[in-house]
């Protein structure tokens, strides 16, 4: 059997390219045996003519010969699938409304389903795409008791000993990210982002440069650390190819650099993508002991292949008891946090910790799930009821003489067409979604990188509803084999009444449409109200007319230590704020160093109470710190609820004084008045004089456990973060007034660099996380709604056209319009009914469960289910109305004709 | 009735042509003529109907068919039988000649009651 039809096989592959010469010999050869037996009847007497005559007489029809050859060619094949396919465009033409909802339906959940797995796996699953990804780790220390399993910073000291002892990694490297300089162009000053690294990073992620090469351990000791590499970003920005940029000097930060190489540009390191990687030169100091606990560092690595990240782990922790040998003093921090080495695979760690963008597009993923089994359903619908629809046309064929592979074929090649034609709308789909994409800003997300198209996700999708297609296309074919042909033929007046198999499969498919889309209605009304909920918290500064301007001081400008900074920061800050205020329309002005919820410049410190003895066990209060001027609290719209504001008397010569956030008194001053007592901080004792209402200062994706501590600005030079962010609060045209402050910075300084942002915008991008699911989910629900809808139209009208003669005969017996339109109606609301009751159990089960996951609303509201109920119907209603309409302006002498 | 036929006639034909080549390569007249001299006169086929069923049986690998020139000197498609062709020859035969033997007896039996 199976050397058959592998010789079958053959055949058509052969036939495929050598149908002409098969004619050619097939005519060569009937004429040859022409002419024998020609021969042969003028041996026997006959004139050449009258043999001819005989001779094809006695032979028969070449024409139906060749057909009947063909066959055997596997030509045949070919043409049938041919016709196959001309029969199904036929079809596709035929039946119109049907075709739109397949075709629509396929392009829709394609399209959706992979703009969806797209998002998901750029953004949670597979942000970093460097080669052998998954043996990039990210190494560093974690505190199990604190933190769980996230992989912290490390300090210098830690990393020169995982360098000295990297047994489970064939190669490590060093990164501190998030620094900025100042790129000189001659007339103007660029503020560059640079990641500082040691020449391992290029090892460890193996990205390849797009022009010249990236630095060796050589490069940075012959060069002393002065060669950089650029972002293909920054590359073209500076010219270019025709620039000749690699090979020169660039000036950062004052000092000469060499343009060595250029990194492509889907390279980023961590958060943030840099325009310029330098090498990272250790002093020796840095590696004192002293040094350790300044955990600001991040460490890559590659494990070595063989090795597993259990592996490794292992041996990461026992290199840090090796480390506690060298460095006992350790040992208490060890106790109480249990703080050891570890590692996290690199596409994991940019999400770890942040439970809350995993969960929003876990949701994601859920609802285009959701939105693909509609959408088989849909298809598969549409599909069998077709097929039922002809099952008698099939069955004459079958009896005829048809083999079921010739009419599963046919079924199968109709299908194959729409999906075609769905692909290719699905393309149109994509693309819509690409726009909206940028509409909500997916390009903000730091790591979000380039946008395109995965043709796996997208063949996945196609795969799975063909699945469907083909598992119900096959169903009639099914019915067919199982029950006597006659069965079907005799039956002809079935569409009166409809085959069971087939009714209940139809209704079968209206319920779960109906339930289906009341889930995922419900689901997504819960989500959306949960995310709503958390926009809706007051942050505790207002955004209306704020504004701020980030402004670094370069150690190369304003030099460091404290004497630079009064006479070159301050002073800046002093000359810039009455530049600043001198501007109409600016109602207030101050600075800080960072702005409020903003993802950047978080630095916490511990600290201790006079009044507050921590207990055994008990870890540290930490604190974010923030250093403001007087006046701040004023400019963001934040109250003091208890206290004063810094004063411009509060100086480096007077008492150190904080104000403390609202959470740190309710935690640890319960029933007190904290105003006049003491914190200790860095083993120095300052006075509170303040206390400060709660603001948000951290995106609300991050976990929000900390207090927040404010530190007047002319008391500490060191705390500031290399930059001053001034805060203004303007009124009238923003855009405007965002201008002319910056040209007043300017003014006093002609050389900083500016990077300025409203506070709205800061908080799109904090609340990012609430909003693109947000968006998404509601995107989603509404297109899975319109696929249901589609369905559902789809469904009932097609049982409405097949009744029509039916209903042709009710009318012709006297039956009104009125009786036919309660016929459609009532068959259709028994059944959306059962839908809509199902679906309504099924989430009330599953929200009932939610409600601990989405603390921040009732899941099992009723607003929302009854909104879901009268959405449901209104779209039951819209889908029944027009079949049940057009049912019963039907021509009752022309239907019955037929 | 009539599917039975055709299918009893069509195995027919194939055993005909597989017998009629097993003597050596012929081609398409060949054929037809050998299979009316052997059989007397009494199987006279339609000239033509004879190619579906060579083609069939090349398409299976029984025979095996190649251009080349006849005694009268002109060039013609000859067939040969092939291994295969060769055993499926001894196996239709069999089959062939113990259905007919069947048949027989069943018939004779019939007559006799």
């Amino acid at each position: 059997m199976s050397v058959r039809w592998i010789n079958e096989f053959r055949n058509w592959v052969t036939a495929l390219f050598r149908k002409d010469t098969l004619h050619d010999e097939f005519h060569a050869e009937m004429e040859q045996h022409l002419d024998f037996m020609i021969d042969d009847l003028t041996r026997q007497g006959m004139s050449r003519e009258e043999a001819r005559k005989e001779a094809l007489k006695q032979f028969g029809n070449v024409e139906f010969l060749k057909e009947d050859c063909q066959a055997s060619w596997g030509i045949r094949i070919w043409d049938d699938f041919v016709n196959d396919f001309r029969f199904a465009i036929r079809q596709l033409f035929k039946h119109k409304v049907h075709t739109a909802i397949i075709v629509l339906t396929l392009a829709i959940c394609m399209g959706s389903n992979t703009t969806a797995y797209n998002l998901v796996v750029k953004l949670v699953s597979k942000p970093y795409d460097y080669a052998d990804a998954d043996q990039v780790v990210l190494v560093g220390k974690k505190w199990p008791k604190l933190q769980g399993d996230s992989i912290g910073q490390v300090s210098i000291p830690h990393y020169a000993f995982l360098e000295e002892n990297t047994e489970s990694f064939s190669s490590i490297g060093f990164v501190a990210d998030g620094n900025f300089f100042d790129l000189d162009l001659n007339n103007s000053t660029r503020r560059v982002a640079t990641d500082k690294i040691t020449a391992g990073v290029w090892d460890v992620t193996g990205v390849r440069p797009v022009a010249g090469r990236f630095f060796s351990q050589e490069d940075v000791e012959q060069s002393s650390g002065k060669v950089a590499v650029l972002s293909e970003a920054l590359w073209r920005e500076l010219g270019g190819e025709d620039a000749q940029i690699v090979g020169e000097q660039l000036r950062l930060d004052g000092e000469s650099y060499q343009v060595i190489g250029i990194a492509p540009e889907s390279f980023y390191l961590r958060y943030e993508r840099a325009d310029v990687w330098v090498p990272r030169v250790f002093k020796p100091w840095e590696f004192q002991p002293d040094q350790r606990n300044n955990h600001s560092f991040s460490v890559v690595a590659k494990l070595k292949s063989g090795v597993s990240h259990d592996q490794a782990n292992q041996r990461l922790r026992s290199l840090y008891e090796s480390f506690l040998e060298i460095h006992p003093g350790d040992r208490l921090e060890q106790e109480r946090t249990g703080a050891t080495f570890g590692s996290v695979d690199i596409n994991v760690s940019l999400t770890q910790g942040l439970e809350q963008i995993g969960m929003a597009f876990r949701s994601i993923q859920f609802v285009t799930l959701v939105v693909l089994v509609i959408g088989c359903l849909n298809v598969g619908g549409m599909i069998l009821l077709k097929g039922y629809a002809r099952i008698q046309e099939l069955a004459m064929r079958k009896a005829m003489g048809a083999s079921v592979f010739r009419l599963a074929r046919q079924v199968y090649v109709e299908i194959v067409v729409y999906f075609l034609l769905g692909g290719a709308f699905s393309i149109l789909v994509l693309k819509a979604a690409f726009q909206g994409s940028q509409l909500v800003q997916i390009d903000d997300i730091p790591w979000a990188g380039e946008w395109a198209i995965d043709a796996n996700s997208l063949l996945v999708t196609a795969a799975i509803a063909l699945g469907a297609a083909l598992l119900t296309g096959v169903m009639p074919l099914v019915s067919l084999l199982r029950r006597e042909l006659m069965e079907f033929i005799k039956s002809g007046n079935r569409s009166m009444t409809g085959s069971k198999s087939k009714h209940r499969l139809q209704s079968a498919f209206v319920i779960s449409q109906v339930s289906l889309s009341v889930i995922l209605l419900i689901m997504a009304g819960v989500l959306i109200r949960n995310l709503n909920a958390v926009l809706q918290k007051d942050v505790g500064f207002d955004r209306e007319g704020r504004i701020a301007f980030e402004v670094p001081h370069p150690k190369y400008r304003f030099g460091e230590g404290e004497e630079d900074y009064r006479a070159k920061v301050l002073t800046f800050q002093e000359r810039a704020l009455l530049s600043i205020c001198s501007i109409p329309g600016v109602i207030n002005a101050s600075t800080t160093n960072r702005i409020p919820i903003d993802v950047r410049h978080m630095n916490h410190s511990s600290f201790s109470m006079s009044h507050y003895e921590y207990e055994e066990g008990e870890p540290e209060a930490t604190a974010l710190r923030l250093v403001t001027r007087p006046g701040y609290f004023d400019t963001v719209g934040t109250r003091l609820i208890l206290g004063r504001d810094f004063q411009e008397t509060d100086t480096h010569q007077t008492e150190r004084v904080v104000i403390i956030s609202q959470n740190t008194m309710e935690r640890y001053y319960q029933g007190m008045d904290p105003v006049g007592l003491s914190i200790s901080i860095w083993g120095k004792d300052m006075k509170i004089v303040g206390v400060a209402e709660q603001v948000q200062d951290k995106p609300f994706f991050m976990e929000f456990d900390q207090y927040t501590i404010y530190f007047p600005a002319k008391q500490w030079h060191d705390l500031s973060n290399g930059q001053t962010t001034f805060v203004v609060h303007t009124q009238g045209d923003s855009e405007q007034q965002l201008a002319s402050i910056e040209k007043a910075i300017l003014e006093v300084d002609p050389k900083v660099t500016i990077d300025s942002i409203t506070f709205d915008d800061v908080y799109k991008g904090a609340t990012f996380t609430q909003r693109l699911p947000m968006i998404m989910t509601a995107l989603f629900a509404g297109l899975a709604l319109l696929l249901s809808s589609l369905g559902l139209y789809g469904l009932i009208s097609f049982t409405v056209t097949e009744r029509t003669k039916e209903f042709g005969i009710r009318m012709a017996l006297g039956a009104g319009r009125r009786n036919i339109l309660k016929r459609v109606m009532g068959g259709s609301s028994w059944l959306i009914g059962c839908g809509l009751t199902v679906g309504l159990v099924v989430s009330f089960l599953v929200c009932s469960q939610l409600n601990p996951v989405f603390s921040d609303v009732n899941t099992t509201n009723p607003v929302t289910f009854v909104g879901v109920i009268v959405f449901v119907l209104a779209i039951c209603l819209f889908a029944t109305v027009f079949p049940a309409h057009r049912a019963t302006r039907i021509n009752i002498t022309r239907t019955l004709q037929y | 009735m009539g599917k039975v036929r055709k299918e009893l006639l069509q195995g027919t034909l194939d055993l005909l042509i597989l017998k009629a080549l097993a003597t050596g390569r012929m081609h398409g007249w060949d054929i037809s003529k050998r299979i009316q001299v052997v059989s007397k006169d009494r199987l006279k086929l339609k000239q033509g109907s004879l190619y579906p069923a060579l083609h069939r049986l090349e398409g299976r690998d029984w025979i095996i068919a190649e251009w080349g020139v006849s005694d009268a000197g002109r060039s013609a498609k000859f067939y040969s039988l092939t291994k295969k062709g060769k055993a499926q020859l001894e196996e239709e035969k069999e089959h062939w000649l113990s259905f007919a033997e069947a048949m027989k007896s069943v018939l004779k039996m019939e007559e006799q009651s």
